[in-house]
């Protein structure tokens, strides 16, 4: 048998040395991990979870936050409605108005 | 076959790690939050109460008002917001290079000047917006984003400049200038 023939038949031949299984099993599973994290992440992207999660605080506590009621509009979004500053329709006014006194 | 398991936790752990500090990480952002706009509701009320109060000219009463606001709400009293990292000013910038903050009449007011059911809006207004990353939960840019509004109208006293012109006209007038002289207090 040639040099060259014996090296093809050990390059061909079951190698019994085993040390890169792990590695190789580890990268496997990385990839396993990533794609299912990647899948899940379209998965809930296409599905509006956030932003329902974020709706009450960007919504509701925002009016809240400036009107003092989480139903109130302002003049920029479509009101006055609830406004504790304007009088007419279902606003109401904090403090006395100066022309009915 | 393989019966060693010990892999198993930390590939569950991995599994797990991602969605538990979103979730944590969420609650820190949303509390630092909560905790800014409270802070930036006290600040838009001294900035307001700073406006309030008379002086000798409007610009006094505006230095006044931009000075308390910048101090709690910008760093060095410049543009730059303070904690960038928890809430950014929002808005375009309304009063001079300040971004998010306006001083003196509010929007509605200076598009209908005159209408005293208006009157009420003059004070100052602070608006920011804060990032809430909610990793694969989150849809576009936009819908991280919260942005409130805090705004505090206590009006604004008359000035000097202003009581003074305004004795002017009545002398002018004819008006009964020596009694309306009695009447200063606090201005006019």
């Amino acid at each position: 048998m040639s040099g060259n023939q014996k090296k093809i038949n050990n390059f061909f031949s079951l190698s019994t040395k085993q040390s890169g299984q792990a590695v190789t099993e580890y990268i496997l599973m990385i990839a396993v991990i990533v794609s299912f994290y990647a899948i899940l992440a379209r998965v809930f992207k296409n599905s509006d979870i956030g932003p329902s999660i974020l709706k009450p605080i960007q919504k509701d506590y925002a009016n809240a936050y400036q009107f003092g009621h989480p139903e109130a509009k302002g003049f920029d979004s479509g009101g006055p409605e609830k406004h504790p500053r304007f009088e007419g329709g279902d606003n109401f006014r904090l403090f006395a108005n100066p022309r009915k006194l | 076959m393989v019966t060693n398991q010990e892999g198993q936790t930390t590939i569950e752990f991995s599994l797990t790690f991602v969605l538990i500090m979103l979730v944590v990480l969420f609650f820190i952002r949303l509390s630092l939050f909560f905790a800014y706009s409270s802070y930036a509701q006290y600040a838009t009320f001294m900035a307001s109460r700073a406006y309030l109060s008379g002086g000798a000219v409007k610009s006094d009463q505006e230095t006044r008002a931009r000075f308390v606001i910048t101090q709690m709400v910008k760093e060095g009293r410049g543009n730059k917001d303070r904690w960038p990292v928890i809430a950014e000013a929002a808005g375009g910038k309304n009063d001079g290079d300040l971004t998010g903050i306006l001083i003196g009449p509010g929007d509605q007011l200076q598009q209908e000047d005159g209408q005293s059911n208006l009157s009420w809006q003059v004070g100052v207004r602070y608006r920011f917006k804060g990032k809430f990353h909610l990793g694969p939960f989150g849809g576009d840019k936009k819908s991280d984003e919260v942005t409130l509004t805090s705004e505090s109208w206590l009006g604004r006293e008359t000035t000097d400049e202003e009581c003074f012109q305004r004795l002017d006209e009545m002398s002018q007038a004819g008006g009964d200038v020596s009694n309306a002289r009695l009447l200063i207090d606090n201005g006019c």
